[in-house]
């Protein structure tokens, strides 16, 4: 069993490190295998945990975006820029931690929760997105700027509804290549990053809110991990970016630490591993403690590994690298969707990097681009609900 | 809080996981046949479909490993008599009478 267990870590490290590669992805070979219960559940609980926690490597010293962490490329590459990559590594970090801690102590509650209630919740979600677009479009700053923006949603909304299985090269395109390539310049040559961190304690209130998210996440089909931490920024306008990156490590976290829940009191889920861990899971009580131990586990090892690549990563891009990784970084980001969604993502990466460049030029709220995740899930509660 | 405070923490959660994985995982399913297991304990059983009672909305049939007993697995399937299968599963007793509540069926 600590076999599993030390190769699951392994493997959500590897998935973690590697933009383009998600640990749903290395689910699907489960399928294939003869791993059934617990062997199956610590295999996978232990490479997704993992993996939500090194994910914020790539996306904040190369500003590569995975699946799960785009939201954080822009706040977590800024510090960066500022010498501050291994802190802002630290806080996702604690984020991840917060979300454990307190997650394992209102799993009860929750579990109550989510068996009573949760048919009702979903009635409200495409009233509350539609809320959200239009407290986007509200919070700009003048008319023009709002007129901007409507046009921005208008666009990336069709992107999403025209290329549903091509989240991968839209979230690159709108949060990844374009952030790296308009900071090139602003990369000072001879910054050195800062290998010491401290963290503010009170921060831990972000954590919390973060787990919130992390449910909301694991309850409802459609909305992941970033669309929940962009609807949170959305609401508290003033967030500090030190304070994100917590609230987006524990939501990170916590979305898997709350799905295997979910996954055994209703038998559904919205995660693709969980969705291949249902079909080799037996379902008794013993599996579920068994999950949870696994998580508690595998987030204490991912944790320390996360600091300790982290650390090396620090010593690495102290030497002057950084304008050749970032330049390295989209290379690889254009690999990446070519190897995973082929020419048709070349294409769709091209249309998604020129609104996010666009965005940026234009200083309007990157959040717009979220509508390409906002607008098809509002249409997918729409027609399953009413 | 530094970075080595934050490790630390992620050093107990380790720990406390460790623990409770420790005493978890050693009730796991274990190879067995339907004389040698006892009741309320749990094993795989690789053996044949003597007779399918009933397929839906339940599965309803008789195992047989060089024993018989009645199998009980709560989801409906498409087993017929003669399929070579390995269960999941648990002896229990159902109305006075011992049967497998089956967890997972797959067929061989």
């Amino acid at each position: 069993m600590i076999i599993f267990l030390l190769l699951g870590i392994l493997t959500g490290t590897i998935t973690g490190l590697i933009p383009g590669i998600h640990s749903n992805n290395v689910s699907l070979l489960l399928l294939a295998s003869p791993l059934f219960g617990f062997e199956a559940v610590v295999f996978t609980l232990s490479m997704c945990i993992t993996q939500s926690f090194v994910d914020f490597i790539p996306a904040i010293f190369i500003g590569a975006p995975s699946t799960d962490t785009f939201e954080g490329v822009l706040p977590g590459h800024k510090l960066f820029i500022q010498g501050r990559g291994f802190e802002a590594i630290c806080l996702t970090v604690f984020g991840g931690i917060i979300a454990l801690i307190f997650g394992s102590i209102i799993l009860s509650p929750f579990l109550i929760f989510i068996n009573e209630s949760w048919m009702g919740i979903r009635f409200f979600i495409p009233i509350i997105l539609l809320f959200i677009l239009g407290v986007i479009i509200l919070n700009e700053e003048n008319k023009q700027k709002k007129i901007i923006i409507v046009f921005v949603i208008f666009l990336a909304a069709s992107h999403g509804l025209m290329f549903t299985d091509q989240i991968f090269p839209l979230i690159v395109g709108y949060f990844g290549i374009p952030t790296i390539i308009y900071s090139l310049d602003k990369i000072p040559l001879l910054k050195k990053q800062n290998e010491k961190t401290k963290i503010e304690i009170k921060t831990f209130f972000e954590g919390i809110i973060g787990i919130v998210g992390g449910i909301i996440v694991s309850v409802l089909p459609g909305i992941g991990s970033n669309l929940a931490a962009g609807t949170i920024r959305i609401f508290r306008d003033k967030i500090k970016t030190e304070n994100y990156l917590v609230l987006l490590g524990s939501i990170n976290t916590s979305a898997f630490f709350f799905s295997f829940s979910v996954l055994f009191i209703l038998e559904k889920t919205r995660n693709g591993a969980m969705v291949v861990l249902r079909e080799q899971i037996f379902f008794t009580p013993e599996e579920y403690i068994l999950g949870i131990a696994t998580m508690l586990l595998a987030g204490g090892f991912g944790g320390i590994i996360t600091i300790f690549l982290a650390k090396k990563a620090t010593y690495f891009f102290s030497q002057n690298r950084t304008k050749l990784f970032s330049i390295l970084s989209i290379i690889v980001m254009i690999g990446s969707v070519f190897l995973f969604n082929g020419l048709v993502g070349l294409i769709v990466l091209f249309f998604s990097s020129t609104l996010g460049f666009f965005v940026i030029l234009k200083k309007v709220n990157r959040s717009s681009c979220l509508a390409s995740l906002i607008v098809p899930t509002m249409f997918f509660y729409i027609f399953i609900l009413y | 809080m530094n970075e080595k405070q934050l490790s630390q923490i992620c050093l107990l959660i380790l720990i406390f996981g460790g623990i409770l994985f420790f005493f978890t995982y050693q009730n796991d399913f274990k190879e067995t046949s339907i004389d040698s297991v006892k009741i309320d304990e749990k094993g795989i059983f690789f053996g044949k479909i003597d007779y399918v009672i009933k397929q839906t909305p339940s599965t309803l049939f008789v195992f047989n490993d060089g024993n018989t007993i009645l199998a009980y697995y709560p989801k409906a399937t498409t087993l017929t008599k003669n399929d070579f299968v390995t269960l999941y599963a648990q002896k229990q007793i159902y109305n006075g009478e011992e049967e497998l509540y089956v967890y997972k069926v797959i067929k061989e």
